[in-house]
């Protein structure tokens, strides 16, 4: 964006085009400058660099603070420096070594907001091309400046501190860029003849132009021992006379645009004539991944934003998709593989299927009803865990009460109960249950017995069944001499003349055993 | 908005967003629950494939082991593990143990025969017939009991399961009892109540086999 006009390049990897120029007073410029965009670019993404005379640049040093606190500093002290311009940014510059450290230099800078801005960014918007931004010419030339010099003075010993970088635009005016230390220090954009064909009229103002920067330098604490590099873009045609006309003390470089373009590696196509320097901008610049200051307005933000959004969103459902897809992938794949793996193992167990009943019919051919032996085997065996066995039980308590007891009852059943580990765990339930025989047996004996002498009798029983029977678990539940109310007590009671009451006592022992 | 972002671009999102939400259905709404199907049925059919070989492997050893297993099917054969539990031929039995064991009385009320659904015995061309019995048993003396208990756990023709007894002695010895025994007349002192269930396999008359077919 110049001051006459807009002009619009397209940079390509080996090589820069200049595509038109539209001067801002055309009517159609919009609806141009997005077809060129659309057609010649295909959306490409357009940067827009600033190359008017109204710009405006202050160095301000920030107090030292955390991140969020200096951006805050920063962003106010912005507003103030210009409170009448909505486009604006900030440039962090290096700390000068030895200089004051009691806070940071920034580089701030400013533009107002113009009817050619506003036309641009309508040409852009219209061309639905995604924009990568807005910038400042000079602030972004400094890295040209410097790359240049780089190059220039890669054989000198001493490496000067300052470097004039001068080109003349296609709108005319003469852009001279002042850099310290690679730094953007001062620039100036001042209008000269558009036309070589009076090469030393041309070379003259270029020289005067040169000297009244050099008048300006002194103010920025030029000393001719910092060392000075003057490059200058020019016509082979111009340079003899350009070289004679300035008398600057410094090492003077005129360079036609496509020289300077090969010694930073860029390209600036072919040109009708290369004594411009703004494709040399366009070629440097177009290529470069991340330029330094971004300019910041509301209206800028109105159009990136949505489209950053945008494209963020196509960014993020083109990854949901990959990732979705490989998810897809993966499954099919899965159940691909998993499909063969059945049909195998199906085809394997046909096979032994068949193989197997050839087997049993050939052994039943022979005489061996193998299945029918092995399975009334297993049937038989699998039943025999649910036998009582209680014979060998009665065998065991008829042996323990002898012939002298009077055995009542006898009773036999089978009940589902907590199963108990080995006599080590204290009778812990594993909380497994188990089939369990359990045997009850009442004996009663006769009221002129002592109960102590009953009890003992009892007790003897209970040992003799837990010698006889060490699998089960033997044990008294109701003892003869148990006269509470939870006791049992049989009897017969005659006439109150009588008075006398003739008692059975009645023992209860409970045997219960484990089934197989 | 729609402007600055452009046509083409919105549109471009709503393809991408449709392409993203097919994939999702794609993904989980169908191959997912294929892809557990097919592992389930994979699952199976190893499973199917262990016991076919696990049969196969026990054929093998069975054929090594087959005279062992052959004297116990001949053992199982003899205690009348095959026997058909005619109900003639069992109240024949329950006579004579009555007899034997010298019981008063042997009261029984057997059910009609169960088939067990038993894979097993099926497999073989078989059924498995399990019979409850009911005894009201009197008795002079506890052992006769005992005896006819003995009598039918190892001497019956089937799998006895002995599951309930309830054996009591309800009378007193008086004077009377004792004239009544001394003059010859038989008096129930023990009285018990025993339940018990046969089990045994007799063929499957649907896969009807000849006994020759059986193990020589």
């Amino acid at each position: 964006m110049g001051d006459e006009g807009l002009q619009v390049f397209l940079v390509k990897t080996n090589n820069t085009h200049q595509l038109g120029f539209f001067p801002w007073a055309a009517e159609d410029l919009e609806a141009s400058v997005s077809e060129l965009i659309v057609k010649k670019c295909r959306r490409a993404p357009v940067v827009v660099f600033n190359d008017m005379v109204e710009q405006h640049y202050r160095k301000e040093t920030i107090p030292k603070a955390s991140y969020f606190d200096s951006v805050n500093i920063m962003k106010r002290r912005l507003n103030v420096a210009f409170p009448n311009y909505k486009i604006r940014a900030a440039l962090k510059l290096k700390t000068v070594s030895g200089g004051k450290k009691d806070g940071i230099p920034y580089l701030f800078a400013a533009i107002p907001m113009s009817n050619s801005f506003n036309k641009v960014l309508k040409a852009v918007t219209i061309s639905g091309a995604p924009i990568a931004g807005f910038y400042l010419l000079p602030v972004e030339a400094a890295a040209l400046v410097k790359d240049l010099t780089a190059k220039l003075n890669r054989n000198k010993k001493h490496k000067s501190t300052w470097t004039i970088f001068a080109g003349q635009h296609h709108n005319g005016g003469l852009r001279q860029i002042v850099t310290r230390n690679g730094e953007l220090a001062l620039t100036r954009l001042s209008p000269i003849v558009d036309t070589d064909v009076q090469p030393d009229l041309w070379a003259k103002e270029v020289a005067s132009e040169l000297d009244s920067t050099m008048s300006y330098l002194a103010r920025f604490g030029y000393k001719a021992t910092d060392g000075l590099d003057v490059i200058v873009i020019a016509n082979d045609s111009l340079k003899d006379s350009l070289q004679a006309s300035v008398e600057i003390e410094g090492d003077v470089s005129i360079l036609t645009s496509y020289e300077a373009a090969r010694l930073i590696n860029s390209n600036v196509g072919v040109q009708e004539d290369y004594r411009y320097a703004d494709v040399l901008h366009a070629a440097y610049l177009g290529k470069k991944k991340i330029l330094k200051l971004p300019l910041e307005a509301t209206a800028i933000n109105e159009v990136v934003q949505p489209r950053r959004i945008a494209s963020y969103a196509v960014m993020g459902l083109a990854l949901g998709i990959l990732g979705l897809s490989y998810m897809a992938f993966h499954y099919w794949q899965q159940i691909a593989d998993m499909k063969d793996q059945l049909l195998v193992s199906t085809q394997k167990t046909q096979a032994m299927t068949q193989e197997y009943n050839l087997e049993l019919e050939k052994k039943k051919a022979l005489g061996f009803d193998l299945k029918l032996v092995n399975n009334s085997i297993e049937i038989y065996n699998k039943a025999e865990k649910d036998r009582m066995e209680p014979l060998s039980v009665i065998k065991a308590i008829d042996q323990a009460i002898g012939g002298e007891t009077h055995l009542d009852k006898l009773s036999f059943n089978i009940i589902q109960a907590p199963k108990k580990t080995d006599d080590y765990s204290y009778g812990y339930s594993t909380g497994e249950m188990e089939n369990q025989l359990v045997a009850v047996l009442s004996i009663s004996y006769p009221s002129t017995d002592s109960p102590d002498e009953s009890v003992r009798k009892v007790n003897d029983i209970v040992e003799k069944l837990k010698i006889s029977l060490p699998d089960a678990e033997s044990k008294v539940v109701k003892q003869v001499a148990d006269l509470s109310y939870t006791g049992n007590v049989t009897g017969e009671s005659r006439d109150a003349s009588r008075a006398t009451v003739q008692e059975d006592y009645v023992a209860e022992i409970e045997i219960r055993r484990p089934m197989k | 908005m729609i402007e600055i972002i452009g046509h083409r671009k919105i549109y471009f999102i709503g393809f991408l967003a449709l392409v993203a939400v097919g994939l999702y259905y794609y993904g989980f709404m169908h191959l997912k629950p294929q892809v557990v199907k097919v592992e389930r049925s994979l699952k199976v059919s190893k499973s199917e494939f262990s016991q076919i070989k696990a049969n196969m492997d026990n054929l093998v050893i069975g054929l090594q082991q087959f005279d062992t297993q052959k004297e116990e099917f001949n053992k199982l054969r003899a205690y009348g593990f095959f026997d058909a539990q005619d109900r003639l031929d069992l109240m024949l039995r329950f006579r004579e143990m009555q007899k034997e064991s010298g019981l008063l009385l042997a009261k029984f009320d057997i059910s009609p025969a169960k088939v067990e659904d038993n894979p097993l015995a099926k497999d073989a061309g078989f059924q498995v017939l399990t019979t409850n019995i009911k005894f009201n048993l009197e008795a002079i003396e506890d052992v006769d009991v005992y005896k006819f208990l003995y009598l039918f756990n190892y001497g019956f023709p089937a799998q006895v399961f002995i599951t309930d007894i309830k054996m009591s002695r309800d009378i007193g010895i008086t004077r009377t009892l004792i004239q009544r025994l001394g003059s010859g007349s038989p008096v129930a002192i023990v009285k018990a109540e025993v339940m018990v269930t046969i089990k045994t396999m007799i063929e499957d008359p649907l896969q009807k086999k000849t006994d020759e077919e059986m193990v020589n």
